[in-house]
């Protein structure tokens, strides 16, 4: 599986890496939306997008809707800080398949993946 | 450690034994240990030597209590083993609601509440794309602690994330305001959904005082941590209370034992059931 792991901090990055060392999956890096959208164009067969809401430049949810627009259907996964309800409807309306709260833990991320990725195939 | 408190583990591992059936063994005596300091922290008392001279000797039963529920294993999340949920709407409960029947479910040890909830939010699901189906859910568990939580559909932000779909969340769930340092804040699970289901404390050793019978009783990881004898007294007791041909459920790992003349495996593409059997014969000589 290629995961793309999208936020602006490389200390989330660390420990997403660190869930997924004993595992075959390949892990994909951006810090900010705008090279989410970037990665998304120019690599193929990403499986799943983690996408952090507040980061520089470009927002997650503003990458949402961006891909989504576009036609994307890669599921994407919000993991963030922001923890109100009313973000979590947004985001859902807008296309997001999962929303993770941080702070989070494997068993949560890696259920949450299976989720979406058990609805891509059904 | 071990060797230190090895009779006092002996004592109250035969304790919980006798009264609500839990077997720990040497192999799991780490298991208890842990727990019984766990309630030497509560009561803070001294040492372990000091709960064991409360309990056997002045038989203080407030502590006793206590103990009998936290040997109870309550780990749980929603939807644990979603495979089965799936299977168990697809199934048993949507021919049932084709026919226009009302569906009554058993969640039999139900922890903390997050697997009768899980149910809920299916079968209104299920309701609302056919309105004139009716259902309803007894919940039941032996730990008071447990089902003080489960009566009052309050999780936190980690519990509301495990095997929860974000949108279930949204639509099944009142966000509380944040009260302390804990990270984010608590969930709690709306009218809706408290309305289909009743809580009660019940012991499955003790004398069964349920009324009426069910289309579906769920009893998942409990038998594994019962005897053999235990196992077969509580899978008969269930046999009375299911309708004719409906399911038992069992955890993933938990079998019928040697009541193959009460229940018929039944496998589904995604999960395995027991299907009752209406004629039960006696069996205890087989044990």
């Amino acid at each position: 599986m290629k995961i793309l792991v999208t936020d602006d901090s490389k200390s989330v990055h660390g420990f997403i890496e660190a869930m997924f060392a004993e595992t075959e999956h390949t892990l994909l890096h951006a810090y900010d939306g705008q090279q989410a959208i970037d990665t998304v164009a120019g690599e193929q067969n990403i499986d799943v997008i983690l996408l952090d809401w507040e980061m520089p430049n470009v927002t997650g949810v503003e990458a949402l809707k961006k891909l989504r627009d576009g036609g994307s259907e890669i599921p994407i996964v919000m993991v963030t800080s922001k923890n109100n309800v009313k973000d979590i409807s947004e985001a859902l309306t807008f296309g997001a398949d999962e929303y993770i709260m941080k702070p989070f833990t494997k068993d949560i991320l890696f259920e949450k993946l299976e989720m979406v990725l058990e609805r891509k195939v059904a | 450690m071990e060797d230190l408190n090895g009779p006092i583990l002996k004592f109250f591992a035969d304790l919980i034994f006798k009264e609500i059936g839990i077997v720990y063994n040497e192999m799991t005596f780490y298991q208890l240990e842990s727990r019984l300091e766990s309630v030497v922290a509560h009561f803070e008392l001294d040492s372990m030597e000091t709960l064991h001279h409360k309990v056997a000797k002045l038989r203080d039963q407030k502590i006793t209590k206590y103990i009998l529920d936290v040997a109870t294993n309550n780990e749980t999340s929603f939807f644990r083993d979603a495979k089965v949920f799936k299977t168990l709407i697809r199934e048993v409960i949507k021919p049932l609601a084709a026919e226009g029947k009302s569906v009554r479910i058993w969640s039999a040890a139900c922890s903390t509440g997050q697997e009768p909830y899980s149910l809920a939010m299916e079968l209104l699901t299920l309701q609302k794309k056919q309105k004139d189906f009716d259902f309803s859910i007894v919940a039941t568990d032996y730990s008071q602690r447990a089902l003080d939580k489960a009566k009052s559909g309050i999780y936190t932000q980690l519990e509301v994330q495990r095997g929860l779909g974000s949108a279930n969340l949204v639509k099944y769930f009142n966000q509380k305001p944040k009260v302390d340092d804990r990270p984010g804040t608590l969930w709690e699970v709306n009218d809706e959904l408290k309305k289909h289901i009743s809580f009660s404390h019940f012991n499955l050793l003790e004398a069964w005082s349920i009324t009426g019978s069910f289309d579906i009783i769920l009893c998942r990881n409990v038998l594994i941590y019962q005897s053999l004898e235990k196992r077969y007294e509580i899978l008969k007791n269930m046999h009375r209370y299911l309708k004719d041909d409906s399911y038992l459920v069992l955890g993933c790992a938990e079998s019928i034992s040697n009541l193959s003349d009460c229940y018929e495996s039944t496998q589904f593409e995604e999960a395995r059931f027991f299907r009752k059997l209406a004629t039960q014969t006696k069996r205890v000589s087989n044990l």
